[in-house]
C-alpha cells in the first residue's frame, strides 16, 4: 500500500505529457483449486479486488503498481451428523508490481498486455464456535508466498486526450500464479495453498 | 458501453461470490468420546489427520508415526502405555504412468493401494516404543494382566475399512509377546471361526479364547504360545455361539460361558477338559463374578446372571456349581458389583433397582422416577448414582414433572432402606458422571447433552453448583491428583482439566485442527515397507 500512495503522489507531482498515469478500482477472480481442494471455497475461485496504479515510461510502456484483497468463507460439515465442525476464513492479499505494454488504436481504444511480480499474503482463520468470542478453538494463520501474473486486456477511454482527467474502463484477462506454501500452526502443517490458473478482472478509473 | 460492462458483470459473477459461504462435509477431525488417560495426560485420536494429541493442563502435544496414518487407538491401556494401529500405504503399480504426481494417499486410485499395518506401544509422556507388524484385517486387541502378552484378532462388529492384501485367515488370532523381539513376538493361532472374546487367567499363564462354535485355551506358560484343549459348544454346525458373559473362576479351574438364548452355563474344566452344563433359570442377559474376596474357605466366588425375559437372578457358586435363585419383580439385564453385594438394574425400559447381598440373603429393591440410561457406584459403594432418561407425560402432576425430564437419582444402596436420597431434574440427558470424595465431600460431576456447564452435587451435604464450560461435554474421567477432565464437543478439538477444590479450570483447544488440509503421506518404499 505505501508503495502505492508513494507512486500515485510521484505521479501526480508530474507536470509532463497530459494522461501520463492513471489509477483504476478492480474487481475480479483468480482461479484458486487449493482453495477448493482444501474446502475453502465450492468453485475454486478466489475474489479479487483493489487499487492499481500505472505511470507511464513512455508512449507505449507503463510501470503498474497494484494491491488487491479478497476473502472466502467456509463451513464444513459432519458426513454424518451435519453438525458444524468448524468455520473457516481464507484472504489473500497481494501486492503486484510490473510493466504493461499498450497500443493505442484510436483516442478511446487500448489494447494491452501486462505482466507483474506477484506478493501474496494468505490469512487462515478457523473457528469451531463462532458464536463465543472467547475460546480455544478460534485458530489464526498467515503465510506468506511469491508469484506471477501475466494479462491482456482492453482499455476504453471516454473522452479525447487533451482532456486534464479522461475516465477509463478495463477488461482485462489472463494467468496468475502463486507458489506452493503451508500454513502452519504451532509449528504443524496445517494446509497447503499455492495456486495457478486463469485470472479475469474488470476496472474503473481515470486517466490524469 | 453498457453492453460491454452487462458482459463483464455475467462473466465475473460466474467466478465469484463475495458474500457466500461454502458448505462442505467431512469427517470430524477427533473423537471427543475416545479417549485414553495416562498419569496427568489425555490421549485422543485425531481421526481426520491420523495422529494423536497428548492434551495435559499445559498444553497438546501432536504424536505421529512418520509415513503412517494411526487408524486406531486402543482404549485399553497396557498400564503406563497405550496401544495404537497404524496403517502405511504405499501407492504401486507396474505402469508408472498410473502413480505419476501421487503424492498422498488419497492421489493414489484405491486399486494400487498396498496397505501394511502394525501395533504402536505409546508410552504416558507420549514416547513410541515397540512396533509389531500384524495383519491389516486386525481390529481387536486384548491384554493380559501383566502386560506380556496381547491378542490381536478381527471383530467384524466393529467395522472393517482396511485393504487386506493376501491371504487372510480368519479363524486364527495373533498372539504377541510384548517382551520378545525378532520372529518370535509374534504367533498365529488357530482358534476356529470369529473369535469374539478372549480371556487371560489372572496368573497369564493362560489364555481362553471363545469363537463362534467353540472355546480354545491358548497355554503361554512356556512362553511360546501353544494351542490347549478345543472345547466345541454346539453339535450342530448351523448353531452359533453369541456369548453374553466369558469368566475364569478365581483358582483358574473353569471357564464359565453363558450365551444368547441359552438357558445353560457351559462350566469348562481346564485341566482334563470337560464340559458342565449347569441350568439356568432363564436365557441370560448378562453376567458379572462375584468374587471371593478373602479367598477363604466359607464363601466361594459365584457367577451373577440375569435375565430380562425372567425376573429372576441366579448365583452359580463356583466350587460346586449349585444354582441359587432370588425371585425378582421385574426382568434386569445389567449388573454392577461392589465387593459382594451385585446391583442390578435394566437398561430396557424396567424402572426397578435391586441389590443384593449374596452371603446375607439380603434383596432390597428400589424404585426409580424415571427408566435408567446409566447407573454407576460411588466410591466405596455407599451410593449408586442413576441418569435416567424422560419417559413422556400429559398429566401435570408432579410425577408428571419428573416424567418429562431426564432424572439424577442418588440411591442409598450401602443402607439396605431401599430408599432414594435425592433426585434431580436435570437440563439435558445425562452422558456421564465422575465422582471425586474426600473425608467431607463426595461430589458427583454430571454430564449433560447439549448442555454446556458441569453440574457438581455434593452428596453428603446435597450442595449444587454449576461449572461454567466453553462447549458442550462429551466424556468425563478422573486424574491421578483428584481433578478431573472433560472432553467437549468442539469441532476443533477441547480438553478441560477441572480442580473440583479450587474450582480451576483449565481450557486446552484447537489440537485437532493439525493436518485439517494435508493429506495422508505414502509410506516411503523401503524395505520395511514392504
Amino acid at each position: 500500500m505505501r508503495t502505492l500512495i508513494t507512486a500515485l503522489c510521484l505521479g501526480l507531482s508530474t507536470t509532463g505529457v497530459a494522461n501520463d498515469n492513471h489509477i483504476v478500482g478492480q474487481i475480479g477472480f483468480a482461479r484458486a483449486n487449493a482453495a477448493a481442494d482444501n474446502g475453502l471455497a465450492s468453485n475454486g475461485n478466489l475474489p479479487a479486488y483493489g487499487l492499481r496504479y500505472g505511470r507511464a515510461l513512455s508512449d507505449n510502456v507503463d510501470l503498474v503498481v497494484g494491491v488487491q484483497g479478497g476473502m472466502r468463507t467456509a463451513t464444513r460439515l459432519d458426513g454424518e451428523t451435519s453438525d458444524i465442525v468448524l468455520r473457516s476464513a481464507y484472504s489473500a492479499s497481494t501486492l503486484q508490481a510490473g510493466v504493461r505494454g499498450k497500443v493505442a488504436l484510436t483516442d478511446y481504444l487500448h489494447p494491452y498486455a501486462m505482466t507483474a511480480l506477484v506478493g501474496h499474503v494468505g490469512h487462515l482463520r478457523l473457528d469451531d464456535d463462532p458464536n463465543r468470542r472467547d475460546h480455544p478453538g478460534q485458530l489464526r494463520s498467515t503465510a506468506i508466498s511469491g508469484g506471477l501474473t501475466a494479462r491482456g486486456g482492453v482499455e476504453l477511454r471516454f473522452r479525447s486526450p487533451d482532456r486534464a482527467v479522461v475516465p477509463l474502463t478495463q477488461i482485462e484477462l489472463g494467468w496468475q500464479g502463486v507458489l506452493q506454501h503451508t500454513h502452519r500452526l504451532d509449528g504443524e502443517a496445517l494446509m497447503p495453498m499455492g495456486y495457478s490458473g486463469f485470472a479475469f478482472q474488470i476496472a474503473a478509473g481515470a486517466a490524469f | 458501453m453498457l453492453r460491454t460492462i452487462l458482459l463483464s458483470l455475467a462473466l465475473s459473477g460466474c467466478g465469484w461470490s463475495y458474500g457466500s459461504n461454502h458448505t462442505s462435509w467431512g469427517d470430524p477431525l477427533w473423537e471427543p468420546t475416545r479417549v485414553v488417560a495416562l498419569d496427568d495426560a489425555v490421549f485422543v485420536h485425531l481421526t481426520h489427520s491420523g495422529k494423536l494429541a497428548r492434551v495435559t493442563q499445559n498444553g497438546a502435544d501432536l504424536i505421529a508415526l512418520e509415513d503412517a496414518f494411526i487408524d486406531v487407538m486402543f482404549e485399553q491401556s497396557l498400564g503406563d502405555s497405550l496401544v495404537v494401529k497404524a496403517v502405511y500405504t504405499r501407492c504401486e503399480s507396474d505402469d508408472p504412468r498410473d502413480t505419476r504426481g501421487v503424492k498422498t494417499v488419497d492421489d493414489c486410485p484405491t486399486q494400487h493401494r498396498v496397505e501394511r499395518s502394525e501395533l504402536a506401544i505409546i508410552g504416558a509422556d507420549g514416547a513410541i516404543g515397540q512396533r509389531i507388524p500384524i495383519g491389516n484385517h486386525h481390529n481387536a486387541l486384548g491384554f493380559s494382566k501383566d502386560g506380556r502378552w496381547a491378542v490381536a484378532w478381527f471383530d467384524p462388529t466393529l467395522g472393517f475399512d482396511a485393504e487386506a492384501s493376501g491371504v487372510v485367515d480368519l479363524t486364527s488370532v495373533l498372539i504377541l509377546d510384548l517382551q520378545a523381539t525378532g520372529a518370535d513376538i509374534a504367533t498365529s493361532v488357530s482358534v476356529g471361526f470369529g473369535a469374539d472374546s478372549i480371556l487371560f487367567s489372572e496368573d497369564s499363564s493362560r489364555a481362553i479364547v471363545l469363537s463362534k462354535d467353540a472355546v480354545v485355551t491358548i497355554d503361554l506358560s512356556s512362553g511360546t504360545p501353544q494351542r490347549g484343549a478345543r472345547y466345541s459348544l454346539t453339535l450342530d454346525p448351523d448353531q452359533s455361539i453369541d456369548p453374553v458373559g466369558v469368566q475364569l473362576t478365581q483358582d483358574g479351574a473353569y471357564a464359565v460361558i453363558t450365551a444368547a438364548g441359552q438357558d445353560d452355563l457351559y462350566a469348562l474344566r481346564l485341566e482334563n477338559p470337560a464340559i458342565n452344563l449347569v441350568n439356568l433359570s432363564g436365557t441370560p442377559s448378562a453376567m458379572s463374578l462375584l468374587p471371593d474376596l478373602n479367598d477363604d474357605a466359607f464363601v466361594d466366588d459365584a457367577s451373577v446372571i440375569v435375565h430380562a425375559n425372567s425376573p429372576r437372578v441366579d448365583f452359580v457358586d463356583h466350587d460346586t456349581f449349585d444354582v441359587e435363585t432370588y425371585d425378582l419383580d421385574e426382568g434386569m439385564d445389567a449388573i454392577l458389583m461392589s465387593g459382594r453385594q451385585a446391583l442390578l438394574w435394566s437398561r430396557s425400559g424396567k424402572k426397578d433397582v435391586y441389590t443384593i447381598d449374596h452371603d446375607t440373603g439380603e434383596l432390597t429393591e428400589f424404585r426409580l422416577e424415571n427408566p435408567p440410561v446409566d447407573v454407576q457406584l460411588t466410591p466405596g459403594g455407599e451410593f449408586a448414582v442413576v441418569l435416567s432418561r424422560p419417559e413422556g407425560s400429559l398429566n401435570s402432576d408432579l410425577q408428571a414433572l419428573y416424567d418429562r425430564s431426564p432424572v439424577l437419582e442418588i440411591l442409598e444402596v450401602g443402607s439396605g432402606r431401599g430408599r432414594s436420597a435425592s433426585a434431580k431434574l436435570l437440563d439435558g440427558l445425562g452422558l456421564g458422571v465422575a465422582f471425586s470424595k474426600t473425608e467431607s465431600r463426595l461430589d458427583v460431576l454430571v454430564l449433560q447433552q447439549d448442555e454446556d456447564y458441569l453440574y457438581q452435587l455434593d452428596i453428603y451435604t446435597d450442595q449444587a453448583t454449576e461449572v461454567a464450560m466453553k462447549a458442550p461435554p462429551a466424556r468425563i474421567g478422573t486424574l491421578p491428583d483428584g481433578g478431573f477432565w472433560i472432553t467437549h464437543e468442539a469441532g476443533l478439538g477441547l480438553v478441560s482439566f477441572y480442580d473440583p477444590e479450587t474450582g480451576a479450570i483449565t481450557e486446552v483447544g484447537g489440537f485437532a485442527a493439525a493436518g485439517l488440509g494435508i493429506g495422508t503421506p505414502l509410506a516411503a518404499n523401503t524395505e520395511e515397507g514392504q
